[in-house]
């Protein structure tokens, strides 16, 4: 009984290493990050951003459905009358440390204004910098998904 | 009773209801636009067809059909659904869509409606509304590019608030909702018209664009302002108070408020309002903290009891204060201090209520609030409804538009209510009295009086007789310049009515003899047999939120809580003041320096050893203080409220503390510890100790006064006729009669820190008749000087048809005392007025 045992171990092990032989002919997936970056899909859902429209003015009305929508409670809006009896946006947070990136924010935007981006290194020291403005959400980097 | 079918459904709805009221008995939803409950039907928008089997027509609107006997009635098939959607299609042709901007997407009818039948393209074409928005009016936005022409602003604001600013204007497509010229609003102000309103076309200036409504925690607690208690809805978001709204079926208000309701919240987040407790050292105050603050009113006022006795203290409370907040400081001041110095409201706002105690042995409004809507005659007695009590103006309006009562008004001046009465009285201001005992005589002579039950149920008869008998309608006539047949119409009216009830207002600001006409009023309710009926009696309206309250808690120096007599009455509010007769002084939530008809208040608190203030803010009775206790506002605190019927309301509490201040029973409370004086409480102070049972408080505290309670239910129970006479006053010709008209609608203490409802008020105003102007050469708008003996202050003119010649109504104001000029007894004064 004994002797049977030693041998499939044996076996085994021989197995086990063949894979790991095999595999020195395979391609690696592993990226050297940060010498080397992805290039995320068409789809990918990163850090969220705010758009301008043609003629530079933001897009955003300040309706909040998309606070209303957010299942985490990430998004803040601060609107109140500015110019002209208009509506504005006071101010815009998105908690990034709370937001899961479901996406759901952007489905709920009437104005085409909130989109999300393939940004996705978004590590910082502090919980301060977790929470994106309005500064940071207009500036962050192009679309890559942009629902017109 | 009509039995009919609704959706398959048996339902039995009364005589008169409509197929709506009995889809809603049946739990069938059927969606209305135009459709109010307090309003009458109109049916102006369709949306609420319904399919009766067997008529004529396709669909039958529902708001506006009577259900009859053995209709069979559907409410949601493929034909109404397609109707429906087409109706919508319909109004959104010329509709904004800008929804994602309007402060009423959330709650909008229409957006709901929308929603619901899946109307997602349109099938017309059409140009879309450019009417320019309205951002002139004070409060109120007009954006009637939203506007669907349901019609409910104009109907609200014609049939309860009697009003009629806006209306239908132009025809066909051009149809909008407009004032005359359209011009900006300049009206009550009570946005009664956007509550109603079921799309943004009317919102509120206040809370423009401040939040989405679906992010509001609404939390109803009860009005801050007046006595008829009306329940607010606050919507709070992040600590603060957005929007305040109402609701239909909350609350006695029916969901109606006044402006100062619906707007006037304004104070609680004014950035003035004191946060740590002050103390003044060599003439500055510094902020210290709590311990040391309390520790120091504690420390002074035992020091002054020592060395001069604790007569030599005295106390103000307010009538703003809540019930549990009023009776801990009177226990406070009583037990701890052991004086009775207590009053508030100057020592005679509640002097009304007392004269209803003395003659009827009932010191509240004889009748709940509803009951006005359905009486058959009411007598307005200096009551100028529109400006103080609002929300009883409703009552009024509904009773004179759908119970057909008829309205005597009997005022010093013209008053909105003026426009459609039976009689109107417009007396000398101060003759209320004579022209009372002028009313009594005429039913007298005419025999316009209940015998039985001043046999039965009155005593004093014969006093009031031969107190009345000089005042013939010719002496009236001669003192209070009454014509008399208008005198003979309205004691007819009045009289032959089954039911009729009397409406007096009493408080600060108005003629100081507040006792006399409650007896006045009680006394010709006696002599026609209106007491203990329905709908009938004597209303007193006080002034402020719980005016009752202040009253049933003791806050004054002649009774215990409950009415329970004192050994030995206190000071009232007056002889407090005068200089040198008190060393230390403690005042809650009052302004005398401001509010108090006397010359030298700011002398006599200048000349106290030790001044404390309990606010919630600086005000210049605050800066003369030594110590000042910053409080919370009515939506940071609990506590009860009784309103003018006696009806007990809680408060909720809504927000957090502002800054480091307390409530007031908080301060009472530490205070009561401090000074080693029991409270006989639960565990729980803060909330409890009013329910106990023991407590003898209790029967006047259980919410609105049980149908038994009244003292009129008990057969023994004999109401006494008090005969009262007032003195003349006589003006020379270049002399005007200077009266004063109590709180207008934003002149009080609170409205002074809510700069929107400033807005309106605009500056102080004195009031005079064109002719009288034009004799003094004055302009509309001319700043002027006004003298009495008293004072003289200055003012800009006011020009109006409403006011009789000789006479001068010089307006209340939150920045300015007026009262001075009438002096300590607050009636009606000769005086001057010249250009500035
Ligand atoms: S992506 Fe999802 S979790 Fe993140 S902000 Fe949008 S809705 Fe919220
Ligand atoms: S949903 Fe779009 S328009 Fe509305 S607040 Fe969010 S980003 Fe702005
Ligand atoms: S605010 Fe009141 S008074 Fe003015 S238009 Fe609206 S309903 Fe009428
Ligand atoms: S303004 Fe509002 S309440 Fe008035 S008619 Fe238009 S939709 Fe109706
Ligand atoms: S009527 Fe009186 S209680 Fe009602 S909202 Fe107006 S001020 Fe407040
Ligand atoms: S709700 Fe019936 S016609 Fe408007």
């Amino acid at each position: 009984m004994k002797i049977n045992r030693v041998i499939s171990s044996i076996i085994e092990f021989i197995r086990g290493l063949s894979v790991t032989f095999w595999h020195l002919f395979v391609p690696s997936v592993t990226l050297q990050y940060p010498r080397q970056r992805w290039t995320v899909s068409d789809r990918y859902r990163g850090l969220e951003r705010l758009a301008v429209d043609e003629e530079g003015r933001e897009r955003c009305v300040g309706c909040c459905l998309c606070a209303q929508m957010c299942p985490s409670n990430a998004i803040k809006i601060v609107t109140g009358e500015g110019k002209d009896y208009n509506k504005e946006v006071i101010s815009f947070e998105i908690d990034i440390a709370r937001c899961l990136f479901c996406g759901l924010c952007v489905e709920a935007c009437p104005k085409n204004a909130l989109s999300m981006t393939g940004e996705y290194e978004l590590a910082c020291y502090n919980r301060a910098g977790m929470i994106y403005t309005k500064e940071g959400l207009y500036k962050s980097p192009d679309v890559t998904r942009y629902k017109k | 009773m009509i039995t009919l079918t609704i959706d398959n459904k048996k339902v039995v709805v009364e005589d008169g209801a409509t197929i709506l009221a009995a889809c809603e008995m049946a739990g069938s939803k059927v969606p209305t636009l135009c459709h109010e409950k307090k309003l009458l039907s109109f049916g102006a928008c369709r949306i609420c067809l319904v399919e009766v089997e067997g008529t004529r027509t396709k669909f039958t609107p529902s708001c506006t059909t009577p259900a009859t006997d053995g209709m069979v009635v559907k409410t949601m098939t493929e034909a109404l659904i397609k109707a429906r959607r087409t109706i919508l299609e319909l109004l959104l042709i010329s509709h904004p869509l800008d929804c994602p901007v309007c402060d009423k997407a959330g709650e909008c009818s229409l957006q709901d409606l929308v929603y619901e039948y899946g109307v997602s393209g349109n099938r017309f074409k059409g140009i879309k509304f450019t009417l320019p928005v309205d951002h002139i009016s004070p409060l109120i936005e007009r954006d009637l590019n939203r506007c669907i022409l349901c019609g409910k602003c104009v109907r609200i604001c014609d049939e309860l608030q009697g009003v009629s600013e806006i209306s239908f204007v132009n025809r066909g497509m051009r149809t909008k909702i407009g004032t005359d010229f359209d011009r900006p609003l300049d009206c009550e102000f009570c946005g009664q018209c956007i509550s109603v309103c079921p799309v943004g076309a009317l919102t509120s200036k206040l809370f423009k664009y401040k939040a989405r409504l679906w992010e509001l925690e609404n939390i109803p607690t009860i009005c801050p302002y007046c006595s008829n208690g009306c329940t607010l809805i606050l919507g709070i978001k992040d600590n603060q108070i957005k929007t305040i709204t109402s609701h239909d079926d909350i609350g006695i208000n029916e969901g109606n408020l006044c402006a100062k309701g619906r707007f006037g919240y304004e104070f609680v987040a004014n950035p003035l309002r004191l946060k740590k407790p002050l103390v003044k050292r060599d003439g500055k105050f510094e902020e210290v903290d709590w311990d040391e603050a309390l520790g120091l009113v504690v420390t002074k006022f035992n020091e002054i009891k020592t060395d001069s006795g604790a007569n030599s203290i005295g106390a103000l409370g307010s009538a703003r204060l809540t019930n549990e907040e009023i009776y801990l400081f009177q226990h406070l001041i009583r037990q701890g201090l052991g004086t009775n110095n207590i009053d508030h409201g100057g020592g005679y706002s509640y002097q009304g209520l007392i004269g209803l105690k003395e003659s009827l042995d009932y010191p509240a409004s004889t009748n709940s609030i509803h009951e006005i809507r359905e009486t058959k005659a009411i007598l307005l007695l200096r009551a100028d409804l529109n400006e103080t009590h609002p929300n009883i103006k409703i009552e009024v309006n509904l009773a004179i538009n759908r119970h057909q009562a008829r309205l005597i008004v009997a005022d010093n001046k013209r008053i909105k209510l003026s426009a459609n009465v039976a009689s109107n009285l417009i007396y000398k201001p101060g003759t209320e009295l004579t022209l009372i005992n002028g009313l009594i005589n005429l039913l007298i002579k005419n025999d316009l009086i209940n015998k039985d039950f001043i046999k039965e149920k009155t005593t004093g008869f014969d006093k009031l007789l031969s107190c009345v008998k000089k005042y013939t309608p010719e002496y009236v006539e001669g003192i209070c310049e009454v014509n008399p047949q208008d005198l003979e119409l309205a004691a007819r009216v009045y009289a032959e009515a089954e039911k009729a009830c009397i409406i007096v207002t009493c408080g600060m600001g108005l003629c100081g003899n507040n006792r006399d006409i409650a007896l006045a009023a009680s006394n010709l309710a006696l002599l026609t047999g209106n007491i203990g009926k329905e709908s009938s009696g004597v209303y007193i309206l006080p002034e402020k939120n719980n005016s009752q309250g202040a009253l049933d808690m003791g806050a004054v120096p002649g009774f215990l809580p409950g009415y329970m007599p004192v050994d030995k009455p206190g000071y009232s509010a007056f002889q407090m003041l005068e200089a040198g007769k008190l060393k230390g002084m403690f005042i809650v939530g009052e302004n005398p320096v401001m509010t108090y008809p006397l010359p030298d208040v700011q002398k006599a608190l200048e000349s106290l050893e030790f001044l404390v203030v309990q606010d919630m803010f600086m005000t210049p009775t605050a800066e003369l203080a030594d110590v000042i206790l910053p409080v919370g506002s009515f939506a940071e605190k609990e506590g009860t409220y009784a309103n003018l019927g006696k009806r007990v309301q809680k408060l909720k509490k809504a927000l957090l503390c502002h800054g480091e201040t307390k409530s007031d029973l908080e301060i009472f409370i530490d205070l009561c510890q401090r000074m080693g004086c029991e409270i006989t409480t639960d565990n729980n102070p803060l909330t409890s100790f009013i329910k106990e049972e023991s407590n003898p408080l209790t029967s006047f505290i259980k919410g609105e006064f049980a149908g038994e309670d009244k003292p009129w239910k008990n057969n023994n129970w004999k109401g006494k006729f008090i005969p009262v006479e007032s003195d003349e006053i006589k003006t020379d010709r270049d002399e005007l009669l200077l009266v004063s008209t109590g709180s207008h609608l934003y002149s009080g203490s609170l409205s002074a820190w809510s700069p929107h409802l400033l807005e309106v008020k605009g500056e102080a105003c004195v009031e005079v008749n064109y002719k009288d102007a034009k004799k003094i050469g004055l302009d509309a708008g001319d700043p002027v000087k006004i003298s009495s003996k008293n004072a003289s202050i200055k003012l800009k003119a006011r020009l109006s048809d409403n006011i009789p010649e000789g006479v001068a109504v010089v307006e209340t104001h939150p920045l300015l005392n007026v009262m001075v000029l009438f002096g300590q007894k607050m009636m009606p004064i000769k005086g001057k007025i010249g250009k500035e």
